[in-house]
């Protein structure tokens, strides 16, 4: 079918000799809503581009005009919805036959895509059980338009779903696009109600909440809800014994999880160190390095379909003999076969380390051959072992191999060093992480997951898994007259209930690639849900990133979540039941996340300095709670780089990086921009005079005289936050959340007391986790579309001749075509 | 104070005190963005390489036909014609870091070259068989031949302008112009989801390339203070020639490897580029822009200017720095 414009201009996939690609490109951009200056500038830069084919087909001419606006993106953000309603177009032609659909023919194309892909086996069966035309009557098509087009072009190079023909590259232009933005939000949420009683109404729900972008799932539930291989779960968490059995048949579970999306933890602690006695054999262990790489490249061999990359973050104690080889995983340089390129690494820290750190004191290292029960233990009772093994070693009584001692400040600096420079590893707390987990009575933690918000125990029988959404602040935010823009705080409570729900739900449907993880996950039921948005809310809300007001508001937010992800879950225990292993859980107790605080400093003997008011009415929650969870866990803040993208929010509790930045992922590298900071001064008028300084500056608002001090105080760079605000704003939001927050943190500075200092506060403040380590970096590449190399001396050739006058690159853009 | 040219070449390092500190803030600069090649994995690439049409493979082939001899003119001419002129420790210590870098460059392009499925011999040979990378190629060894023939002497005119002509051959026409062009396409591929571990090596290239080009501005501003008599408009004149001469080569090779526009790039949008790349390093020189053309790929703003915050699960990180100092 073709659309109007198509058949105004009387194209449809080939050139008409009559009709030049130029007017048809203008016929775009104005159906785009391009105002009519734009288009003339749009037009002309793309014209060039489009002359000199011998044909042009109405597709490359939507690509040339999308190219060209979003070269344009960081002199002008006001365009972007052009850029989105061309790609629509494309999308639309591709997935509905015209793109320009009719609204009836738009909802019939849904039914006919759910059947159709149902029976080319690319949905669940059960998707027919559902009332089509009810669901296909509550699409909302207008809601495409709340996407960002860096969202739209993410969807539509990974997420949304295509009839790939055998042979068919699965990332390909051309494989045929079967979904729409909302078809997907759609799929997704029957995906998710598949075992409701009512499955259309909640599916109508769930619909309600994605597509408005208040709810986002995680990825891999975004990928493979409704179809009949639905593995949702973000993370699995494994523990690796010390025997040649548990590291080969953890290799096989490895490798069938990470071929279904699925990221993943695994301790490696108790792996004995090299040179450690092997009985059997009569020989000597390679230690751990040479299977952490074996891992790497297991993960890297299986590689998803090219939508998802394989990851693995290896966790190891520091209290590990192989520490030093460790640290180097990730550098880059040395024997590849000591490497882990693609793996994460991060260290599983005792509280004792930390302390030792602090008191400038010794620090032993152990072959776990030796310590077998270090890693079982956490809290006193591993101080009490360690200092054990620790005279054990000093009284000659373990082999002189199997032990080191050294500073652990000294140990500590070189830990930092290495974070400086390859970024790795991350550093999370084992015993905030055990002693604060609602499942102490469930087993011991023995690491976090991929990206270090999941804490959930691990053993020979059970690979912990959970599955993770987020709610998206900046989507929660209404303006009223009066009160201007504030957080609409009922409509959240509602998308944080809705999410539980859904999330709950994943448990039940989940494709388990690995019958270990089934076990687990069916008896803890763990969840967690996190949030998106608060640098863009604090953006908008006229706050600057760390400052007081944010840390207020971070942690009344957080505390709001956390109340009702809890009384969701409380409730929907009401409805279902309790998890399996509710009696014995923290929550049997009624106690909450707020609560286990005291257990952190009780254990550790000194206060965790983290402010405890509370404004909800917890006391009502805790004797809900104390008569039964559905839910193990109910809370983990992931970074959330990839849906923050589909959400087009900030991502997680991160920071903005800049005012004009960058981010690269799988779909291609896009612009971000700032658009409160723009609006803001665009109202002030100045927008035209700093734009290319804002290139220059690199997003850096500092030495931009014309920008007012007020902007340049509520829009630093990441690195010009300091640290300790970051974590400051974590320990506010942790109080409050069972599992865990990837906690990001940037540095401007490079000296390692610094650093040092700063991860001790996070450790004191009581935050289970640190994730990457950003540094400022000292140099960047010369710039390429402003003028730079300013301030260098010039020669003086007094040369008469060829002198032009002024900025070569002033605007004389387009002249060439007026 | 040394002098930074026309000291005793033979004269055993004694670093400090420093002379030159610019000199010696580029060697540790260079030492921070130590990365090696097998970082980047081409796994992907080489399934891209399956998607490009038969116009991109040609652009990307004669691309890398010309890096990768291109990266070892650099290396010789650093090594004969440079070096030995160049006498301050701290400058002779980062031309030392600039030859690992320009072997560490022709390495990257054996990577890829041995990586992507491509026609490894054509690539191999394209230097001799397309006349327009010859030309470029004859253009900067006459350079060199020059000074290995003359072995200027620079207390004659002569042997200044020849010394001269060769480091603005050589910094600002190879490393600052004709590398451009190849960066803009190579990016322009990055920009289509295409070959981006390709472009993570480009990244990591143009941050070497920028340090080399600022040090060459170093050392051509730092020559003309040390010997201000050749500071003279006709020879002002005939590097301005030269600069020109080599943006005529680089329109032959545009065409060469552009006959048709790709999407979104053409060999008429490359040579705006070359123009207004050769207009900065003219104003740099002070010798006066030639062309006004701005700059046609404003893309770059997001491919290169800006920074980038890495999603390390999805994409290399090209931002990190290595050899931290203690402290």
């Amino acid at each position: 079918m073709l659309s109007s414009l198509e058949r105004m201009t009387g194209l449809d996939r080939r050139s008409h000799a009559d009709v030049s690609p130029a007017e048809v490109a203008r016929a775009l951009l104005e159906r785009a809503g391009a105002d009519p200056i734009a288009v003339d500038q749009l037009l002309c830069e793309a014209t060039p581009l489009l002359n000199g084919r011998s044909e042009v087909s109405l597709r490359q001419i939507e690509t040339v005009l999308v190219e060209t606006v979003l070269q344009n993106l960081h002199l002008e953000p006001d365009l972007e919805p052009v850029a989105l309603r061309l790609r629509l177009r494309h999308l639309y032609r591709q997935a509905l036959g015209d793109a320009e659909p009719a609204e009836a023919a738009y909802r019939r194309a849904f039914q006919g895509y759910v059947r159709q892909a149902v029976s080319t086996g690319l949905l669940d069966r059960r998707l027919l059980d559902f009332e089509l035309e009810a669901l296909a009557a509550r699409l909302m098509p207008e809601r495409d338009q709340l996407l960002t087009y860096t969202g739209l072009a993410t969807l539509i190079d990974r997420y949304l779903l295509r009839q790939l023909e055998p042979g068919d590259d699965p990332t390909s232009e051309d494989s045929q696009l079967l979904e729409t933005p909302q078809f997907f939000w759609m799929r997704v949420a029957m995906g998710l109600a598949l075992k409701e009683d009512d499955p259309t109404a909640w599916a109508a729900r769930f619909y309600e909440v994605m597509s408005t972008l208040r709810v986002v799932p995680s990825t891999p539930t975004l990928f493979n809800a409704g179809t009949p291989h639905p593995q949702l779960a973000s993370c699995y968490l494994a523990d690796v014994e010390d025997s040649m059995d548990s590291i080969l048949a953890s290799a096989e579970e490895f490798g069938q999880l990470a071929k279904y999306a699925g990221g993943l933890g695994a301790s490696l602690t108790k792996l004995r160190a090299a040179g450690s006695p092997v009985r059997g054999v009569n020989g000597r262990s390679s230690g751990v390095i040479p299977f952490a790489h074996l891992y790497d490249a297991l993960i890297n061999a299986v590689n998803q379909g090219g939508r998802r990359r394989g990851t693995l973050a290896i966790y190891l104690e520091p209290w590990h003999l192989e520490l030093p080889a460790f640290l180097d995983l990730k550098k880059n340089d040395g024997d590849p076969y000591q490497r882990a390129r693609r793996a994460n690494t991060a260290l599983w820290i005792p509280d004792l380390f930390m302390k030792q750190i602090q008191a400038g004191g010794e620090w032993y290292l152990f072959d776990p051959a030796v310590a077998p029960e270090l890693s079982e233990l956490y809290g006193p009772e591993f101080e009490a072992a360690y200092w054990r093994l620790a005279e054990r070693a000093e009284r000659g009584e373990l082999p002189r191999r199997a032990w080191r001692k050294l500073r652990a400040r000294d140990l500590f600096r070189e830990i930092l060093a290495t974070m400086q420079e390859t970024s790795h590893p991350w550093l999370v707390f084992k015993d905030a992480g055990n002693l604060r987990s609602p499942l102490r009575h469930a087993g011991v933690v023995h690491s976090s997951n991929l990206c270090t918000e999941v804490f959930l125990p691990t053993s020979s029988e059970e690979i912990a898994v959970c599955n993770l959404a987020s709610v998206n602040l900046v989507a929660h935010l209404v303006s009223s007259p009066g009160a201007g823009l504030t957080l609409d705080e009922q409509k959240l409570a509602e998308s944080v209930r809705t999410a539980i729900r859904m999330l709950d739900n994943v448990i039940d449907i989940n494709f388990y690639p690995v019958e270990r993880a089934r076990r687990s996950n069916l008896q803890n039921r763990p969840v967690g849900l996190g949030v998106m948005g608060f640098a863009d809310a604090f953006a908008r809300l006229g706050m600057a990133y760390g400052d007081e007001a944010s840390e207020e508001w971070t942690d009344r937010v957080v505390e709001l979540i956390s109340f009702h992800a809890i009384a969701a879950s409380a409730e929907l225990a009401r409805e279902r039941g309790p998890f399996p292993r509710f009696a014995g859980s923290a929550w049997s107790a009624g106690t909450l996340p707020i609560d286990t605080l005291d257990d952190l400093e009780a254990a550790r003997g000194r206060p965790v300095t983290v402010d405890r008011s509370a404004r909800l009415p917890w006391d009502e929650l805790r004797a809900e709670v104390a008569r039964g969870m559905r839910n193990g866990t109910v809370m983990a803040i992931a970074p959330t780089a990839s849906i923050s993208l589909i959400a087009g929010t900030s991502p997680s509790l991160d920071p903005y990086y800049a005012a004009l930045f960058t981010r690269q992922n799988l779909s291609g590298k896009f612009l971000e921009v700032n658009r409160t900071l723009v609006d803001e001064i665009k109202a002030r008028g100045l927008w035209e005079s700093v734009r290319e300084r804002l290139v220059e500056e690199r997003g850096d608002l500092r030495f931009i005289d014309e920008i007012p001090d007020d902007l340049k105080r509520r829009f630093p760079t990441a690195y010009q936050v300091p640290p300790e605000a970051y974590v400051r704003l974590a320990a506010r939001a942790q109080k409050w959340v069972d599992m865990g927050i990837s906690r990001n943190l940037y540095f401007q500075e490079r000296a390692l007391e610094r650093m040092e200092a700063v991860y001790l506060t996070a450790w004191e403040l009581g935050l289970k986790s640190t994730y990457y380590v950003f540094m400022a970096p000292r140099m960047y590449a010369e710039q390429s579309t402003v003028r730079v190399n300013k301030a260098l001396k010039r020669p003086r050739w007094n040369l008469e001749e060829h002198v032009l006058e002024g900025d070569p690159a002033a605007d004389l853009a387009c002249e060439v075509c007026q | 104070m040394r002098t930074l040219f026309g000291g005793d070449p033979l004269a055993a390092v004694e670093l400090f005190p420093l002379s030159h500190p610019w000199a010696y803030a580029h060697l540790q600069q260079g030492k921070h963005n130590t990365w090696f090649p097998e970082e980047v994995p081409l796994g992907e690439d080489a399934r891209d390489w399956e998607r490009l049409t038969p116009e991109d493979r040609h652009a990307i082939s004669l691309l890398l036909g010309f890096f990768n001899p291109m990266e070892s003119l650099v290396t010789h001419n650093l090594i004969l014609a440079i070096y030995p002129y160049v006498t301050a420790p701290e400058a002779r210590l980062y031309l030392a870091r600039q030859i690992w870098e320009e072997a560490n460059h022709s390495l990257a392009f054996e990577y890829v070259l041995k990586t992507l499925p491509v026609d490894r011999k054509r690539i191999f040979s394209a230097h001799r068989d397309e006349p327009a990378i010859r030309a470029k190629e004859d253009f900067l060894q006459r350079l060199t031949e020059e000074i290995l023939r003359s072995r200027p002497d620079l207390s004659t005119r002569a042997g200044r302008e020849t010394l001269l002509e060769n480091l603005v051959g050589y910094y600002i026409v190879l490393e600052g112009i004709f590398f451009y062009s190849g960066f803009l396409l190579a990016l322009s591929f990055r920009r289509r989801n295409l070959l981006k571990g390709l472009a993570s090596i480009i990244d990591w290239v143009i941050k070497d390339e920028s340090l080399h080009l600022s040090f060459g501005l170093h050392l051509i501003t730092g020559f003309l203070d040390e010997y201000p008599e050749t500071l003279t408009p006709e020879l002002g004149r005939e590097l301005r020639g030269l600069i020109l001469q080599a943006v005529e080569l680089e329109r032959r090779y545009s065409e060469a490897l552009l006959p048709r526009p790709l999407l979104g790039v053409s060999a008429e949008l490359v040579q705006a580029y070359v123009e207004y790349v050769a207009d900065r390093r003219l104003e740099e020189l002070g010798l006066g822009t030639e062309f006004g053309t701005p700059n046609p790929a404003k893309w770059l703003a997001t491919e290169l200017d800006l920074p980038e915050q890495v999603n390390f699960f999805e994409a290399i990180n090209t931002g990190y720095e290595v050899a931290v100092p203690r402290g």
